[in-house]
């Protein structure tokens, strides 16, 4: 095999080369020039000469399109072929190191999107990181942390597509000086299960694209420009922590806790506690000062959006 | 009192009398809010939250007072009976033993 240069000369460069960094039965990958978007306090740069992936992540995040910086998240996707009649395998960079090899083309996307939040997670030094959906609603931050699994991004759609503004689905971004919330409005991630309930809120139509995501399954994207003109918000303080656990057929429930309850459960619910420490505490325990913090027992979408809509208006 | 994990040493099942001297730990980030508080153990990297009986209880564990001691402090601070703030401090001080949150539960020999 030829080497010609390594991938991350050859991702600055963009055009195609031989791949000197897999095993002997991989004959060639492809690199390409980045695409650059700014998704609220993110940057990212994504490197993929694969369709419809490529043209996919383009059409989510329409319009957020600004130049490389050096503050870049940088997810590169490699297409490596094989030997005749075996399939080829993508393998997903970020920050130039190896994350997911992914079989099939439906599976890219996801792991691109996968890539950066991980990248996120580990590289975004500026704010403190809480895996929760995030809205904001007459200047007033509504995060809503959970566990994968638990209908957080079901429940900030549904509340987005009654006008609150929507900052994540995935991640609250926490100053840690000012204590406000930073918007990341990435595409929002609907696992399978949600297809019918975001139809019937008018999110979902058919016919789309769906994608793999590994054992979550199927899923598809709402890109954030679908949620509407003006939809995605800005800044603001936190004033509603509504932790959720849903059910099937559950009548939904807003128990109020108390706001150090919150704080440990915020803990447990931070991607980068562990960075801040003692410290982390105390920023959690400035943010929950200002906040109403709730338990949602989240059941059908309809009943559930009502509820939290109606507890948080009638603060 | 909910702590997100146990330090397995911790589990002792030792269990307290009346006439035992609790002692906080000192090392502890201690984050008070709304009369309850939210603790950091550094040694452990793990956290803790005590409801506002829970902290007072902790609070009260100086290495002087004796549970006994404890259990009037919280009848005069929560107004509760006295043979339930003596059950509730024997218990949370159990509680607070097992989560690594005592120094010491040392017994006075009278």
């Amino acid at each position: 095999m030829t080497t010609v240069a390594t991938g991350t000369l050859l991702s600055r460069m963009g055009g195609w080369a031989v791949d000197a960094r897999r095993g002997r039965k991989d004959v060639c990958s492809v690199h390409a020039r980045p695409f650059s978007v700014q998704i609220g306090a993110v940057p990212v740069a994504l490197r993929c000469a694969v369709e419809p992936a490529m043209s996919d992540f383009r059409a989510l995040y329409a319009g957020f399109e600004r130049p490389v910086t050096d503050q870049s998240i940088d997810v590169e996707v490699i297409r490596v072929r094989r030997r005749l009649g075996l399939r080829p395998r993508f393998e997903i960079l970020a920050g130039g190191a190896h994350r997911f090899t992914v079989w099939d083309n439906r599976s890219l996307l996801p792991h691109i999107e996968w890539a950066i939040n991980w990248e996120i997670m580990l590289h975004l030094p500026r704010f403190y990181e809480v895996h929760a959906g995030v809205l904001e609603v007459d200047g007033q931050g509504v995060i809503l942390p959970a566990a994968p699994g638990s209908g957080k991004t079901t429940l900030t759609a549904a509340l987005a597509a009654r006008g609150w503004r929507y900052l994540s689905d995935e991640f609250a971004l926490i100053d840690p000086e000012t204590l406000s919330l930073h918007p990341y409005p990435k595409a929002l991630c609907v696992k399978e299960g949600s297809f019918d309930a975001l139809e019937r809120v008018g999110l979902l139509a058919k016919p789309r694209r769906e994608y793999l995501k590994g054992k979550k399954g199927k899923v598809t994207f709402i890109s954030p420009n679908g949620l509407g003109p003006g939809a995605i918000g800005g800044c603001c303080p936190v004033r509603h922590i509504i932790f959720c656990r849903y059910e099937p057929n559950a009548r939904p429930v807003l128990t109020p806790i108390s706001r150090a309850a919150a704080v440990l459960r915020l803990t447990q619910q931070s991607f980068n506690f562990l960075k801040f420490r003692s410290r982390g505490i105390e920023i959690l325990a400035g943010v929950v000062r200002g906040a109403q913090c709730y338990e949602l027992l989240a059941g059908p979408l309809e009943e559930t959006r009502s509820l939290v809509e109606r507890a948080v208006r009638s603060q | 009192m909910n702590r997100d994990n146990t330090r397995p040493s911790a589990l002792t099942g030792k269990k307290t009398g009346d006439t035992c001297v609790p002692l906080r730990r000192d090392d502890l980030d201690c984050h008070e809010i709304d009369n309850e508080a939210v603790l950091f153990d550094p040694a452990f990297d793990t956290t803790a939250r005590l409801n506002a009986t829970a902290f007072f209880i902790w609070r009260s564990c100086d290495g002087r007072s004796t549970v006994e001691s404890i259990a009037d402090k919280l009848v005069e601070a929560f107004d509760v009976a006295p043979s339930i703030a003596a059950h509730d401090a024997r218990i949370a001080i159990d509680d607070l033993w097992a989560c690594g949150l005592l120094t010491d539960v040392e017994e006075v020999v009278t």
